[in-house]
Order: structure tokens, then C-alpha cells, then sequence
């Protein structure tokens, strides 16, 4: 397997702002927002669009099951190729990926990946983000997002001996990245004594290791060389994908018979090696110049540095703690403020390629790296257990 | 955000109801936390004993063979200590914890139950690595549920 | 070169409800049959596509749970929310990218956990449907209607059409009330919905240099998928547009015309639906596709008949399953075959299967 049949890059962007509710707008037209703007970034119209991918998590959040079936009209996808992604988390990074396969596949020229969440429609987030687990086995125990996150945590630090206030010098390095971005939901000024003062929702978890539930919507359009050479002065070239799904139970991904540690993130790691495969990247740290992780608590970011090889996990906390990861560091991660500031779940892994986009197509405004020839978009979703991976070039590879 | 009274939101309930059908293996697990015991799936591939029991080996991609009882002793895996309260879910504080039974390759979930204290000094009894018991509640009380149990540091 | 893609393997339950095992075990028990008619083992495919519906399921991220069953530990796996057979575009779109080589399709749905119209009427959005409730099949009614009185349709061919397919040899019975659900819908004109898998291992040519199946294969000749508006009033009146695009477009690019198809596999969750289905894709013209179904003397659906049980959401992909199947031992040629999503029949996918590769995409 090598080449892909047709290449094909991501010419527009497009994002709304990222706030709890956004009672402006209905559902469908917050996903026409970023739709739109995708198709204008692309200096494309409605009609140049062949095709339309919809990213879209759970539905209970926005309170619609047909949300993508309703938003169509909207987005500019009737009487279009349609389809509908959910990989939960993962969702935006595996509907930009099978936007991609639209496109690579040589069927199409123009796909846009578009989709958009209203979490904050229902005050039952976390009662349903109980509902994903096994009926049987795992619901009676209050798991959710935050406990199963908190599970994980309890590991790392078992396992590598990372501390509180590793994960706190994420927080703060987040929050503060994203005070240069206008679209981020949470910003600001923290300090390192604030995160570990607030309180714990699970422990090691505190309120500020937590992501935000953000309303808001994400596009791109992707395109073949054909179109891009044609129609754009820049690219962010698709030279790189991979996904990899693991068991729900947590319980096989912590010693015994296991094959791989529930802490380690060995799904990303194995998502990025075919990534890397693909783009030709031997040595992320080098080859790499921004990554955008999907890691909604703070903890994450260290899994995720060392999944994709920017780091080892012993060292991720203290690399961190050293600013090898802040803007102006040696490999800047979330220079968007990333998920921790801003968690529209259904497009979160979209956002997360967006901003990659953004990066590598030198519009990335005030949180822009200087110079980007790669960056590394992540998405997860389930139980950590879906990973997906996006490698994007300034040039085709 | 400013309010605007021009804007106006809908509320909407709805319900949807599920039978899920649990199947003989888990109907059979269930039934037996009824008698106090606690009982994994084996594999005749891989030889693993997982837990929760199903009826089929993810990796080797065939068919379970066998019940292995497991337990009741066992290796806390991963903890946390809820201390915010969340709607519909238990009242803080309360503990969730993956525990390897003995004689199981997989580690399954349930409450863990100790003297509460704040959330600090609830984490610093516990450890990962730490042994524990799954321990039942009286026959009257069970409801053939994963909840007839929960685990006690031992 | 292009890869190209086949069906190299499939299995599919049979006009089934099943309350015996966990929904996990029968996609597990489905996608195993599958591998082992494919004559290779989980190990040996690189990739997961399964199309499903977190609300049919009762599990808010559905694929936590199904996608180990379908056979994806430590694979790339993918999930789409729409019938299962854009489901099988979307792993046959790996396949043509040359990114992937083997891939396993799944698709479900256990009917018999939930009632599926508390689950549709979730569909509405809550401005202007939720409250009027026009979910399936009342949707499906209110088009029925207008196409009766445009048509100048006798509406006992509804019934007419509901009994040939009802009466067929081997279709097991079922209680159907001949009241009205929705005029002109009578609860007989609805196929009985059962729970269902399908699962489809899928190769590219590729593969085939490299490796031996048990089967010949069967070419992913030619696809197509569209989806209308939302709102029903929005489609237009003449029958199903988007199926006409679907169908057209999955024709041309298998390089064949209709009258050289032998198989037709459309959805017949009612006698309405399955003559919108045979006007759209061109079998009969407009307004004449219950005379069509009762004497042109083709036997439709003859191989997948949804009127011994129909599986909702992943009934596409089922009908591949059975057709695949039949045509390896028959002398047929091409199956055209659909799937259809969302409410009154929103979306539609066409696949065309094809003895040979010859001509497709
Ligand atoms: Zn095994």
C-alpha cells in the first residue's frame, strides 16, 4: 500500500466561535456558519462542492438523532453524496478521513467535511456519556468521561510518575495559548497554584484538567491536486492518515492478559506510525512543527506527546514542565489552547484538523508557528480506545 | 453572554425504552453472583480468562469455551474518587475501581468501599498495585446485578 | 493503477428475532461466518467500516461496544450513521484510495430491544416536525397520498403488490392488519421488521495478486448515493430524486446499462416504497411501477424478500449479503441493488455488483 490513488489537501477552513450555548442560532444553521466559511476560504462556491461528509458524535447532547439529515438543506449537501462519521470523540478526525477517501479514492474532487454540536442543549451531559457503556457491566458505577479519564490518570501516575502539577503546567499553558485565538471558549490568565487548588471533580482530576462542553461548528474542504492546482495558492496536503480502535472494557487495557496499557495510548501510537508511514516522517520531533492533540484533561497531553513520539512517557511531564511544548518551543502542541479550551464533541477532532490546517496554510492568525512544513492533527473517542491520526504537508508527499 | 428576550427556547423531554437482551453468557454470570460467585470467560486460543465474561475472544476472534471462577481476591488496576456530584449518578464521595480478580486477565469495575474522608485523604489509602476483595452482600439482597458485589481493601 | 474492489466474503442472519443472545454476539457470531466464507481470519484484514444507529442499538456511542465484535481490535475502524450500504461505499472508498486492502462491512439492527418509533420520532426536529410526529411510515403515507391522487393510482394496488410479495414460496407468514395505518398505508402493505446483521468482507484487486479467496469475487462494479431535504415537502412530488441520481450515477460508472441487469435488490419495507423504488431507478415510468412489479413477469427482490422479515438500517447491506450469496451459483451477470436512510426515505445508496471487473470504476 502506498500512494493514495488521487492526492488531495485541505484548501478551506472554516470555524465558529466556541461558547456553552449559542441560542442565535439553530442547530443547523451554526453547521451553515462553518460550512460557509469553509467554501469561502476555499475561494470555492456551493456548487463546486461534490460531496459532503457529516461529523456528528451522540446526538442526545443537541437532542436530534437525524441532526446531520436535518442540517443538509443547510450545508449545502442536498442532492449531493452524502454520509454521516460517528466515532464519538474521534468523530471529526474519522469524518476527515473519510472525507479524504472521497477524494484519494479519485470518485471525487471537492468534498467538504462539515458538522456541529450544541452539548449544552440537555443539562444531562455526563447521565448520558454514562449511557455508552455496557448495559450490564459498566453503568451502575457512575463511569463517564471524567471518571474514566480519571482512571487512566491514576495509572500514568502509578506508572511513570507523573504528578498533579505536570498535568497543571498544561492547564495553564493551554489557557494561555488560547488567549490568542479568538474562536477559543475557555482563555485566560491561570496559574499553577489555581489548577491544583480547584476542586476535584475525580481524583487526580480537577475542574481545570477538565474540558469545557462547547456549542459550535467546524469545516474544511478538501480537494484533488487537480483543483488545488487550479483554484488555491496553498495547500495543507493530506500526506498521512491512520485510525485504530481498541476494546471498550478498560478493564483488558490494565495488566493481565493485555496487550496494550489503557495509559499508554498505544492506539495513537499505532494510528501515528501509519501516519508516519505514510508522509515519510522518521523523526517526529525534527520532522514535526506543530501538533494539535486531541486531549480533553490535562493528563492526556502527556499520553499523547509521547503516542506520537515527541517525547518519552517518562519524560512528557517534565518536557512539559520545561516548555519544550509551549509556543516558541521545540514542538509546540495545542497552540490553540487545544480541547481543553474549547470541546464541541462532535467536531472536536475536526477543530483539531482545522487548526492543523490552519498551521501548515500560514492562517493561523495570532497562535500561528513561524515556518510549518508538517503538522499532526489526533482525535479520540469510546473509551480512549478509537484513536485517529492526520499527517498535513505544506507540500504533497 | 447577554441575555435576549427576543430568543426563545424550546423544552423538550424524551423518553426511549430499551429490552436489552443479556444473552446466556451474561444471563449465566448474573445468575451467578446470585451464589456468591464470580466467573470469567476463557479463551481456548489465547488461554485469557476475561472479564466481563462474553462469548467470544476479541483477539483470537473465536468463540469462549468455559466458565473459570475467579476471585474473590484480587489487584486494584486504575481507581478515582468522585467528588463532584453529577445529575442522575451517586452522591460524592464514592470510589470506582478496576480490580484484576485472581485468575482473571482482565480487570472489571465496581464501587470500592472504605471509610470516607476528603477526596486527598481517601487517595492516599489507595494505590494502584494495592490487594483487595470482591465482597457480596447478603443472599436477600442481591438482585443478580454486577452491584451484589463491591470491592474492600483487604 | 486504480485498485478496483470485490466482495470476497459476506454472511447475514435470516428473517430473525433474536432474544437469546447480546446484540455484541450476534454481530460477532456474523462478521466470524463472514471471515471464515472469505476463507482468511481476522487477522488478515486491515480495516473496520460499520454502519449503525446509536438509537436502534440503546447505546450512545454504539461502536464502543460493536466495533471488537466486527472484528476490529487494534484496526482502523470507522463508523457511519446511515444505511449499511454506505457503509459498504465507505469501506469500498478505502479500498479504491489504495490506502487499504482487506475490509470487513458490518451493519445491524436489533428491532426487538427498542420500539423504533420512539426512535423516529427523535428524527423531527423539535421546531416544526416534533410536534406534528410525522415520523416513518406516517412520512411515507403522507407521500403515498399525493402520488395516488397524481397518478390517478387504484390504491388495492398497494394491497396487490403487499400480497405478491407476501405470498412468495418460502416467505415465512406473519399477522398484517389490512386497516390503515395512514391512508392510503394499511398495516399489510409493511413488510415485518426483524432483527438483522449483514457483514461483508470486501478486497482490492490488490489482494487478489497476493492471495487466495474461497470464492470467486464479486465486483463493486459501480456506486451511487444521494440525499434529498429534510423537510418532505421540500423533495419535490415526482418520486424518489435522489434514488434517480443514486442509481444513474452507480450505472454509469459501472459502465452498464440497465436492461443488462438481472438482479435487482430494492427496499421493500413496504408495497409503496419498493414502487417508488422500481419507477426511480427506471424499471417501470412513472405512476405504472405497481403494474410493472405484478406483470412484467421479473421477479423482484426474488433473492433478498424484506416481506420474510426486515431488518430496518441495515436492510441494504443484506440484500448484498443474500444476493452475493445467489449469484455465485447462478448464471446472472450484474445485481443493481439499494439501501435507503433516513426519514420517508431521505437518502438512498446503489451498489452494482458485477460477475466481472471489467468496465468499473
Ligand atoms: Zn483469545
Amino acid at each position: 500500500m502506498g500512494a493514495p490513488t488521487q492526492k488531495a489537501a485541505i484548501i478551506g477552513v472554516g470555524e465558529t466561535d466556541y461558547q456553552t450555548r449559542i441560542p442565535e442560532q439553530t442547530y443547523a444553521e451554526l453547521a451553515q456558519e462553518a460550512a460557509r466559511k469553509a467554501i469561502e476560504d476555499a475561494h470555492l462556491s456551493p456548487g463546486d462542492i461534490e460531496a459532503v461528509v457529516y461529523s456528528m458524535a451522540p446526538t442526545e447532547f443537541m437532542g436530534v438523532t437525524d441532526a446531520d439529515k436535518w442540517a443538509i438543506d443547510a450545508v449545502f449537501g442536498r442532492s449531493k453524496p452524502f454520509m454521516r462519521v460517528h466515532t464519538g470523540g474521534a468523530t471529526g478526525g474519522s469524518a476527515a478521513q473519510a472525507g479524504y477517501m472521497h477524494v484519494a479514492s479519485g470518485l471525487y474532487e471537492t468534498c467538504l467535511v462539515v458538522g456541529a454540536d450544541k452539548v449544552s442543549e440537555t443539562p444531562d451531559a455526563q447521565f448520558i456519556l454514562n449511557l455508552i457503556w455496557d448495559p450490564f457491566f459498566e453503568r451502575d458505577f457512575a463511569l463517564n468521561t471524567i471518571t474514566m479519564a480519571a482512571l487512566q490518570t491514576v495509572r500514568h501516575m502509578a506508572k511513570y510518575g507523573t504528578t498533579e502539577k505536570d498535568m497543571a503546567h498544561v492547564v495553564v499553558s493551554s489557557w494561555k495559548n488560547a488567549q490568542r485565538n479568538p474562536r477559543a471558549h475557555l482563555k485566560g490568565v491561570l496559574t499553577i497554584d489555581a489548577v491544583l487548588e480547584s476542586p476535584y471533580f475525580a481524583w487526580p482530576l480537577k475542574r481545570y484538567d477538565c474540558c469545557p462542553r462547547s456549542s459550535g461548528a467546524a469545516a474544511v474542504v478538501i480537494a484533488s491536486e487537480r483543483v488545488v492546482r487550479q483554484k488555491a495558492t496553498r495547500a495543507a496536503w493530506i500526506s498521512g492518515v491512520g485510525g485504530v480502535a481498541n476494546t471498550v472494557y478498560m478493564g483488558d487495557r490494565m495488566g493481565g492478559a493485555r496487550d496494550t496499557d489503557l495509559c499508554d495510548w498505544t492506539e495513537l501510537e499505532l494510528a501515528a506510525r501509519e501516519a508516519y508511514r505514510q508522509a515519510k516522517i522518521t523523526d517526529p520531533v525534527k520532522e514535526l512543527d506543530v501538533a494539535e492533540i486531541y486531549a480533553p484533561f490535562s493528563s492526556n497531553q502527556l499520553m499523547g506527546v509521547a503516542a506520537l513520539g515527541l517525547s518519552s512517557h517518562h519524560q512528557a511531564g517534565a518536557l512539559t514542565q520545561e516548555g519544550f511544548f509551549d509556543l516558541g518551543g521545540e514542538v509546540p502542541v495545542n497552540p490553540s489552547g487545544g480541547t481543553l479550551c474549547a470541546n464541541p464533541i462532535a467536531v472536536t477532532a475536526l477543530v483539531r484538523v482545522c487548526d492543523a490546517a490552519l498551521q501548515v496554510l500560514g492562517k493561523a492568525g495570532g497562535y500561528q508557528v513561524p515556518n510549518v512544513h508538517a503538522a499532526v492533527a489526533t482525535g479520540v473517542g469510546g473509551s480512549f480506545q478509537f484513536q485517529t491520526c492526520m499527517v498535513l504537508t505544506d507540500e504533497p508527499r | 453572554m447577554v441575555q435576549r428576550d427576543d430568543l426563545l427556547v424550546l423544552g423538550v423531554d424524551w423518553h426511549v425504552h430499551y429490552d436489552h437482551s443479556a444473552g446466556e453468557i451474561v444471563s449465566a454470570f448474573l445468575k451467578g453472583l446470585g451464589n456468591g460467585v464470580i466467573q470469567g470467560r476463557h479463551c481456548p486460543l489465547c488461554g485469557a480468562v476475561w472479564l466481563p465474561p462474553r462469548a467470544y475472544c476479541e483477539r483470537c476472534f473465536v468463540a469462549t469455551d468455559q466458565w473459570v471462577s475467579v476471585g474473590p481476591g484480587g489487584v486494584l488496576e486504575a481507581f478515582t474518587i468522585v467528588g463532584q456530584k453529577f445529575d442522575n449518578l451517586p452522591e460524592p464521595p464514592y470510589v470506582i475501581a478496576f480490580a484484576r480478580l485472581d485468575g482473571s486477565d482482565s480487570s472489571l469495575a465496581n464501587f470500592l468501599t472504605m471509610t470516607l474522608g476528603s477526596v486527598e485523604e481517601m487517595a492516599e489509602r489507595l494505590a494502584v498495585g494495592q490487594r483487595i476483595r470482591a465482597e457480596f452482600k447478603p443472599e436477600s439482597q442481591r438482585q443478580l446485578r454486577i452491584t451484589d458485589f463491591h470491592y474492600v481493601l483487604a | 493503477m486504480a485498485p478496483s474492489a470485490a466482495i470476497v466474503g459476506t454472511a447475514c442472519t435470516t428473517w430473525l428475532t433474536c432474544q437469546d443472545k447480546r446484540l455484541e454476539e450476534m454481530i460477532f457470531e456474523t462478521a466470524q461466518a463472514a471471515l471464515q466464507d472469505a476463507g482468511i481470519g481476522r487477522d488478515d484484514i486491515d480495516n473496520v467500516v460499520l454502519a449503525a444507529s446509536d438509537e436502534l442499538d440503546g447505546r450512545s456511542i454504539s461502536s464502543m461496544l460493536t466495533a471488537m465484535p466486527a472484528g476490529a481490535l487494534l484496526k482502523d475502524e470507522v463508523k457511519v450513521t446511515d444505511s449499511g450500504l454506505h457503509g459498504l461505499i465507505l469501506g469500498t472508498l478505502r479500498i479504491l484510495s489504495g490506502l487499504y486492502d482487506i475490509g470487513m462491512v458490518v451493519s445491524w439492527s436489533k428491532v426487538s430491544e427498542c420500539r423504533p418509533s420512539q426512535v423516529w420520532r427523535g428524527a423531527l426536529e423539535p421546531f416544526f416536525s416534533r410536534d406534528v410526529g410525522a415520523i416513518d411510515p406516517l412520512l411515507s403515507a403522507a407521500h403515498a397520498a399525493r402520488y395516488v391522487a397524481d397518478y390517478g393510482i387504484d390504491v388495492s394496488l398497494l394491497d396487490a403488490v403487499a400480497n405478491r410479495m407476501r405470498n412468495r414460496p418460502g416467505t415465512p407468514d406473519f399477522d398484517a392488519a389490512p386497516t390503515y395505518l395512514a391512508y392510503p398505508l394499511k398495516a399489510s402493505h409493511f413488510a415485518p421488521t426483524v432483527d438483522g446483521v449483514a457483514a461483508v468482507v470486501i478486497a482490492s484487486s490488490q489482494a487478489f495478486a497476493q492471495r487466495r479467496f474461497a470464492h470467486q469475487p464479486m465486483w463493486i462494479r459501480g456506486m451511487g448515493w444521494d440525499t434529498d431535504a429534510y423537510y418532505l415537502g421540500q423533495r419535490g412530488w415526482d418520486g424518489w430524486k435522489s434514488l434517480r441520481i443514486a442509481s444513474r450515477l452507480a450505472l454509469e460508472r459501472a459502465g452498464i446499462s440497465l436492461s443488462s441487469v438481472d438482479v435487482v435488490g430494492l427496499e421493500d419495507i413496504s408495497s409503496f416504497e419498493l414502487i417508488m423504488g422500481v419507477e426511480a431507478i427506471g424499471l417501470a415510468d412513472q405512476g405504472h411501477g405497481a403494474e410493472w412489479i405484478l406483470d412484467s413477469g421479473y421477479s423482484i427482490n426474488s433473492l433478498a424478500n424484506g416481506f420474510g422479515g426486515y431488518p430496518p438500517f441495515c436492510a441494504g447491506l443484506w440484500r448484498i449479503s443474500r444476493i452475493t450469496q445467489a449469484m455465485r451459483s447462478s448464471g446472472a451477470q450484474h445485481a443493481l441493488v439499494q439501501g435507503r436512510t433516513g426519514q420517508g426515505a431521505q437518502g438512498h445508496a446503489v451498489v452494482v455488483l458485477s460477475q466481472k471487473s471489467e468496465g468499473g470504476m
